[in-house]
């Protein structure tokens, strides 16, 4: 990895000009550790991706970051603040949105609603916002539908856009590609390319589909039993023997 | 008005289904103002009644209905209302309108502190607790502590403040102005907010709903009308004594009315309200002994018949359109 001036040797990014930064987080869930002493930084404007087996603390990590869980030791910062402690919805306001492993819209209420529920309270063009949302979503058409009775594919977009409602900069995706069907993969990695490369927005993806991590992220990072065993361009960590170890256990 | 002008109307009756919405609502309106000079005193006092069960089921619609959050104990804030009130005008002289007023500002204050740590149970839990509170509720009030202000199980006799003519239309205003403050709230994004809460109160918080300000913004609203409504009704029951302001069966009736009409929708604790004041009114006449019971068995019908209550039968059958509104 090519170090510059204003990188430690690393590579991370100096004087906290990472986006999110988790220093030493330790998770544990009684005797199980969930995530063990883990580092990692994010950088603005860049899509990051997070593999792992199963039960390798990835959504944990998530879970941690978004402030569901609250980290055992270790720290969170998000633009240089600490935000370890705060609550999930206090980061969300400062600009992190997140998606879930399983779809967390709300069914009962209609596609519109769904967004509204995001909006700023003192947002003036909250309705207007929306309706531009739901046109980058592909369903300003169902917007009086209600959200229950989309398909899966339109519902993660709607969990997607519903973040962006907020104005989050910096957004975690759990599993954005799963269940749905290619032609749908391919406009919503389409749609995270162009939220990452026009308005700079900051993606960290946990994926199991190999063809998405490697063809679309700038850096990967991969947990296996809750440690940080590889980190580097997707070349990198392809090649990494502990990975290598872990998915094919050869 | 011209013909051409005459014509246009014409045609946007014809065109704007909601004109005659609008029609019949004006209808109803103007046929309840001149109730009282039309119909018997003794109707008049039921649709007196009818308006005090409407602002009660619209108010608990506003914190049960919308947020998911079952709150059993509703008549806690009816009876700090209702003994706020009898309290400042009979004991302190306070003018009647301030007086009612200042009832639901009570309950509201009540339900803010009262929410603060109530509303940090989730579930059943809250549930529970609200239910607790409620019985706790006349048992402070006969306290050594609170009886300078309560007067204890004597409770007050009060000469009424107003005719029944004033309060009939008072009762009118509050229940039109509740489920005007609930039409608000429902189609607002605070309302979008709320309803988050019912559905996933994890996943809202996630998506920066401050939930824990919103639930307590709510039950706020709620006490509020539930104080006010209680003190127009009780200044017209003209006593107040503990067990009837935190009486079980008060605290039931909305949460019945609610369910029947169709809970968190806009206008099923009217129409849940509207029914049940008449099925209540004709089972007490005819059967005074066993009208409680017959009640009940209506409700279980009903239940078991429309589980989701009227209106959301309705709109499920796409005979009312599904919007917030209705």
């Amino acid at each position: 990895m090519m170090i510059s001036v204003d990188r430690d040797e690393e590579g991370r990014l100096k004087d906290g000009k990472n986006v999110l930064e988790v220093q030493n987080v330790t998770k544990e869930f009684g005797s199980l550790v969930a995530l063990n002493n883990v580092s990692i930084w994010i950088e603005e404007g860049k899509i990051t991706g997070l593999i792992g087996p199963n039960g390798a603390g990835k959504t944990t990590l998530f879970n941690v970051i978004t402030g569901q869980f609250r980290a055992d030791k270790g720290k969170v910062f998000f633009r240089g603040k600490d935000i370890t402690k705060l609550k999930p919805y206090q980061i969300a306001r400062r600009g992190i949105g997140r998606t879930w492993q399983v779809i967390r819209i709300f069914p009962n209420m209609t596609v519109l609603e769904n967004l509204m529920t995001a909006a700023n309270l003192r947002e003036r063009n909250a309705g207007e916002k929306a309706l531009e949302l739901l046109e980058l979503a592909g369903l300003v058409a169902e917007k009086d539908s209600y959200a229950g009775e989309l398909s899966t594919g339109q519902q993660k977009f709607l969990e997607l856009v519903r973040i962006l409602m907020f104005d989050a900069d910096v957004m975690l995706l759990d599993e954005v590609a799963a269940g749905i069907n290619p032609t749908e993969q391919l406009a919503a990695l389409e749609l995270i390319h162009n939220l990452c490369d026009q308005k700079g927005k900051t993606f960290f993806i946990v994926e199991h589909d190999m063809d998405v991590i490697m063809g679309h992220c700038d850096k990967v990072i991969c947990l296996n039993f809750g440690e940080k065993i590889a980190e580097g361009t997707p070349k990198e960590v392809q090649n990494n023997e502990k990975v290598i170890r872990v998915y094919f256990g050869a | 008005m011209n013909k051409s002008d005459k014509l246009r109307l014409a045609e946007k009756f014809k065109t704007d289904k909601r004109l005659w919405l609008y029609a019949i609502a004006v209808i109803v309106v103007a046929l309840l103002i001149a109730l009282p000079r039309i119909v018997s005193p003794y109707l008049c006092s039921v649709v007196f009644l009818m308006f005090i069960y409407i602002a009660y089921a619209e108010a608990w619609n506003i914190m049960t209905g919308f947020t998911g959050y079952i709150n059993f104990g509703f008549s806690v804030f009816a009876g700090i209302g209702g003994y706020a009130s009898a309290i400042l005008i009979i004991d302190h002289g306070i003018w009647w309108p301030v007086g009612w007023l200042l009832g639901g500002v009570f309950a509201s204050i009540g339900a803010l502190i009262l929410g603060s740590f109530m509303l940090r149970l989730r579930g059943s839990y809250f549930a529970i607790g609200m239910l607790c509170l409620l019985l706790a509720a006349p048992v402070l009030a006969t306290t050594e502590y609170l009886i300078p202000l309560t007067h204890g199980g004597y409770g007050f006799q009060f000469v009424q403040p107003v005719s029944d003519l004033t309060m009939y239309y008072s009762a009118f205003f509050i229940s039109a102005a509740t489920v005007f403050v609930a039409y608000k709230i429902i189609t607002s994004s605070f309302g979008a907010k709320l309803l988050a809460i019912r559905e996933d109160e994890e996943g809202a918080g996630s998506i920066g709903i401050n939930t824990t300000k919103e639930k307590i913004s709510a039950f706020a609203i709620s006490g509020f009308f539930a104080g006010l409504a209680a003190s127009v009704f009780f200044a017209f029951q003209n006593y107040i004594d503990p067990s009837s302001a935190f009486s079980a069966w008060y605290n039931s009736l909305p949460i019945i009315m609610v369910l029947l009409g169709g809970i968190g929708t806009l206008w099923g604790p009217v129409v849940g309200a509207v029914i049940m004041t008449f099925v209540e009114e004709f089972f007490w006449s005819v059967l005074p002994e066993t009208y409680f019971m017959a009640c009940g068995a209506v409700i279980v019908l009903l239940v078991l018949l429309l589980p989701g209550g009227i209106i959301t039968w309705f709109k499920s059958r796409g005979i009312l359109p599904r919007t917030r509104a209705i």
